[in-house]
């Protein structure tokens, strides 16, 4: 019955911000406070010897936050994991939705990565790593599976991110002097080995 | 009336009850230095006399404050004017209110003998834990001034008829899979599961409230009360809210321009962490158990219509007691006394709209503080231009000094040479005053005093900007929560001000990221007495603002 409830597009727990103090804290909360608005986690990583600080907004739904609040989201993000819950059928069939959102309202270059989270309930799972992979390889994204109470390529989902968005910063798909595309360069002088540091808003972290 | 000499001032003086403010108009003739003090006028001496205070507004217009005789309560413009020139400091912690204090503030019967009065308290120091329930009965207008003992009684018992009535057929449209209720009902469950697990099941706004009132119905009928204030700051439109981030903005910008900058500097989400300061009125910034003091005092600053509901908005699943007991909802309608039922209730203003209506000349029969007579003939504009704050009293400064008298509004140029050169060496010890305790930063910090900074604060730039939006309720609903917010941020100004680029390591270098850890640890206590204090330096510029407007018009 409650079931049925949960099928609309209301208060999913689909693990965002445990996500993030994993990431960030190398921790798990198995109960966190309901995000309200938007939290904020920073962590500095190392891609091919270049010092990068990531700035990850960690969101509520998109569905229940207004509508100025949903442009600056979007506003400055160079990166967005989209994060849906393998337990929870219907967090996977809102990820239309929310991905045209995203590319409606974002740089089209913004780096998405798609995330299952929560793979260490298998026995729960409602959402096949196989249509995870498909609807990733329709939408042009990049795929993973998470678990943010075992650590599971918890790591690798943001860094491999970084590591994307880097790629089309070498690639000169983004320019990293405009701060539009939610990178900015480092000061040299403070640290020689840093080359390009996304910093501002590298990565949002959004839902269904 | 006309005031020719000292003997007219003592007369006035002495015919004064004790609540009331005398405001002079000086006719500001060219005094020679020789001819000082063979006019038939003396300069009162500061301590010369110790039922009263004069401070000299502009250049052409004296207030006098009657002080309060012993044993007697002084009414709230006094205090706004005790404090406005500076005789209030702001270190001195007003103690809560006791229950025998509250008992003597209810009739026999049980009538709130003085609402005002009672919000005051409430503001300036918060409540006992005793009576805790009591008092939010009353600031959530669940009760009024003029229900009796048996009026709320009864009210208690047709609210929890009500409720048991709502919850059933809650329960039964959740039996029928009512789509609606389902989806409320895991809502619900979602935000009970996850947030102030310390008090179990209960969510942000909902939690304090069940808390205090240890009672479901008394808590949903609070909680309705509640959101009749807050539901426009939840409107997905989100207006209010991008309203109450610009002027957390334009308020941080102008009450401390320094710490302003730095956190445009360093924040680069648009003060976006504030967010959920200013949704749940700082709910989550604090810690659970002192959430309490918070709430009260913020609502008590609150105009008193905000909790009250429309008669157009009457809604039967609303347990607001107008409705509750004007309808015939139960039988019980002769134990309901008459006055209840006939009047229409009675709508208080808050403590600032008092202070607005006291001193407007046109303002209603009920009028409190006569005013003599009505000075002021300057332009808006050149009205603020003339307006510095007085030093901010924090403690240290203030018992060290607590002699000294400093005009809290000090004249631009002074024409006059007798009262006015007093307030020019008045001026020159407020500036000193200034700089010295801008020096003394670290020794506040040591002993614990709340840190207001800059003790000059140009807020009447700022406010002229609300000019056209005096009346504005979103802007009066608001203010006490954006002082909270600034109070917050001051509280951590130190260390948003060592933020540093190459802090490269440092995770939590951002602005955003620091204040998403501090999630309830901030210091109440210490945020409550900033915010109190600014917020009666805006409730002081709304009433002047008010009544030099009222005076143009007139």
């Amino acid at each position: 019955m409650l079931e049925k409830a949960t099928d609309r597009s209301y208060g999913m727990c689909v693990g965002k911000s445990c996500l993030l103090l994993q990431f960030t804290d190398k921790r798990f909360q198995p109960v966190h406070d309901l995000t309200i608005g938007v939290e904020f986690g920073a962590r500095m990583i190392t891609i091919d010897g270049k010092q990068i600080k990531l700035q990850i907004w960690d969101t509520v739904n998109i569905i229940e936050m207004s509508f100025n609040l949903c442009i600056s989201y979007y506003r400055g993000a160079a990166g967005a994991l989209l994060v849906y819950d393998i337990t929870q059928r219907h967090t996977f069939n809102h990820l239309t939705s929310w991905l045209e959102d995203a590319r409606q309202h974002s740089n089209s270059n913004m780096v998405i990565m798609l995330i299952g989270n929560k793979c260490d309930l298998f026995a729960r799972r409602e959402v096949q790593k196989e249509e995870g992979e498909a609807f990733a390889r329709e939408h042009g994204l990049i795929f993973m599976e998470t678990s943010a109470k075992t650590a599971a390529n918890v790591e690798e989902a943001f860094i491999n991110t970084a590591r994307e968005i880097y790629g089309k910063i070498q690639e000169g798909v983004f320019d990293p002097t405009n701060e539009v595309n939610g990178i900015k360069i480092g000061p040299q002088h403070a640290n020689p080995r840093t080359g390009e540091r996304p910093s501002s808003s590298a990565e949002k972290g959004g839902c269904c | 009336m006309s005031v020719t000499n000292d003997w007219d001032v003592d007369g006035l003086i002495m015919n004064c009850d004790g609540t009331n403010i005398i405001e002079f108009v000086v006719q500001l003739e060219p005094v020679t230095k020789e001819e000082e003090g063979e006019d038939g006028w003396c300069v009162i001496e500061e301590g010369g006399c110790d039922n009263f205070e004069l401070i000299s507004i502009q250049n052409d217009s004296i207030i006098v404050t009657i002080r309060s005789k012993e044993h007697e309560n002084s009414s709230l413009l006094q205090k706004a004017t005790n404090w406005l020139h500076g005789s209030v400091s702001s270190n001195h912690q007003t103690p809560c209110l006791s229950r025998s204090e509250f008992k003597n503030l209810l009739d026999k019967d049980g009538r709130l003998i003085n609402e005002n009065k009672f919000r005051q308290y409430i503001f300036d120091g918060g409540c006992d834990s005793i009576i805790r329930k009591q008092v939010w009965c009353y600031l959530l207008r669940l009760h009024n001034d003029m229900m009796t003992n048996n009026d709320k009684e009864l009210y208690f018992e047709r609210a929890k008829e009500q409720y048991e009535m709502l919850k059933q057929s809650w329960r039964l449209r959740q039996i029928q899979e009512d789509p609606s209720i389902l989806a409320l009902v895991s809502l619900i469950q979602k935000d009970v599961r996850r947030t102030d697990r310390t008090v179990k099941f209960f969510s942000d706004m909902v939690a304090p409230i069940l808390y205090v009132t240890r009672d479901e119905h008394l808590a949903y009928a609070g909680f309705c009360s509640l959101m009749r204030y807050m539901s426009s700051v939840f409107n997905p439109d989100g207006v209010l809210m991008k309203k109450r981030l610009n002027l957390l903005k334009t308020t941080i910008k102008a009450i401390d321009p320094e710490l302003s900058t730095k956190i445009e500097e360093f924040d680069t989400g648009n003060m976006m962490f504030a967010y959920r300061w200013l949704l749940l009125d700082c709910k989550r910034e604090f810690p659970f158990k002192n959430i309490f003091c918070v709430f009260e005092t913020l609502w008590s600053s609150l105009p008193l219509h905000c909790f009250d509901c429309s008669n157009t908005d009457l809604a039967a699943n609303d347990l607001c007691p107008h409705y509750l007991l004007s309808s015939s909802v139960s039988s019980h309608e002769d134990m309901v006394s008459t006055t209840l039922i006939n009047t229409q209730f009675r709508t208080i203003p808050s403590i600032s709209v008092t202070l607005f209506e006291s001193r407007s000349p046109s303002s209603s029969p009920t009028k409190q503080f006569p005013i003599t007579t009505i000075p002021l003939c300057h332009t808006t504009t050149s009205f603020f231009r003339s307006i510095t704050f007085p030093p901010a009293k924090s403690t240290s400064v203030t018992t060290s000094r607590s002699s000294s008298i400093s005009h809290p509004i000090l004249s631009e140029s002074s024409s006059s040479q007798n009262l006015h050169s007093r307030t020019s060496v008045d001026s020159g010890r407020g500036a000193t005053e200034v700089d010295e305790m801008q020096g003394d930063d670290d020794e506040q910090q040591q002993i614990g005093i709340p840190f207001i900074s800059p003790l000059s604060i140009p807020l009447g730039k700022w406010l002229i900007n609300f000019v056209n939006d005096i009346d504005d309720d979103d802007l009066n609903c608001s203010m006490f929560t954006i002082f909270l917010c600034v109070a917050i941020l001051l509280q951590h100004r130190q260390s948003i001000m060592q933020f540093n680029d190459n802090h490269l390591n440092d995770d939590c270098d951002f602005v955003s990221c620091f204040f998403t850890r501090m999630v309830r640890q901030h210091d109440s206590h210490r945020a409550l007495q900033t915010a109190r204090h600014y917020f009666k330096q805006y409730t002081i510029f709304k009433l002047r603002l008010k009544h030099l407007l009222s005076a143009q018009t007139n």
